[in-house]
């Protein structure tokens, strides 16, 4: 007796390495799955705006606004100390005072250079 | 006792082995190709135009041929289970699919043998096109017809699943 399995291929009447109508219901699959993810990119931007407010815009989120904030401070620590040196060579008779405001500038901003490595290195 | 294992369905090793050929193939997201997948695993998936009374066959896996048939008329969404059911068989009940006990997979339910293999195969089929891990991404945010079209799989079929794995 053959079985059901022999019977079955004895009754195939034609034979295809591929079913179209599957591969489209594949396609759709993957274009709604991609769909479904640039819908949740776009809400998780959304939320995340939401989240970080005017400051936050401007100093970025929760990770890099330590870092944003020191590079400020490096910024304006060389900027005070090299406007102090310039202010000393201009009145020299006040250059002990601008040499002063200049050192406390320059360790300013050699402080948040520091954390800004120490940070990048742990 | 031993005999009541050898034909109680084996749900666990039926997940394990989808999983494992899941990671296998590093597949994270839907929906997962079980054509691609049979092919990878050096299987041939053949789409058959059957006539008779075998036009109600689903599809059955062939050893001669190491192939999957699958009938070509069938709605696409319920191929893809079919194909994982079949691969199922080769993968979990290599030496019964190769006899000639193997019963092919019907349309109709009925017609079905009820058989402890039969569920273990389908529970792989499920685990394999609708794993755990991806269903929980997206369960609980698309409607059934959304999910069913995102994993490429039958209504009918995801409602099992979601019924299986959330209770809804």
């Amino acid at each position: 007796m053959a079985s059901e399995r022999d019977e079955a291929k004895s009754h195939i009447v034609r034979r295809d390495e591929s079913d179209p109508e599957l591969e489209s219901a594949f396609g759709a699959a993957s274009r709604f799955q991609l769909e479904i993810n640039r819908e949740q990119n776009r809400h998780e931007e959304a939320k995340r705006d939401k989240e970080l407010g005017i400051f936050g815009k401007l100093l970025g989120g929760e990770k890099t606004a330590p870092t944003v904030v020191a590079m400020i401070v490096v910024l304006i620590g060389f900027g005070v100390a090299i406007g102090c040196l310039v202010m000393a060579a201009r009145q020299p008779q006040q250059a002990e005072f601008w040499s002063k405001q200049g050192e406390r500038g320059f360790g300013v901003g050699s402080a948040a250079l520091a954390y800004i490595f120490g940070k990048g290195s742990t | 006792m031993t005999a009541l294992m050898l034909t109680r369905p084996n749900y666990r090793k039926a997940e394990q082995e989808a999983q494992r050929i899941l990671d296998e193939m590093g597949l994270v997201s839907p929906p997962v190709n079980p054509v691609k997948i049979s092919k990878d695993l050096g299987l041939s998936v053949v789409f058959a135009t059957f006539s008779g009374e075998s036009r109600g066959i689903s599809g059955f896996f062939d050893c001669e041929e190491n192939a999957i048939f699958v009938n070509e008329e069938e709605y696409p969404l319920r191929q893809t289970f079919t194909v994982a059911h079949e691969l199922g068989h080769s993968v979990l009940h290599g030496e019964w699919a190769r006899s000639a006990d193997y019963q092919v997979l019907w349309r109709d339910p009925t017609k079905q043998h009820q058989d402890f293999r039969e569920t273990e195969a389908n529970a792989f089929a499920a685990s394999l096109l609708m794993p755990r891990d991806m269903m929980d991404k997206y369960w609980n945010r698309l409607s059934l017809e959304q999910m069913s079209r995102l994993f490429a799989v039958s209504v009918p079929a995801m409602k099992n699943r979601l019924s299986f794995l959330y209770g809804i």
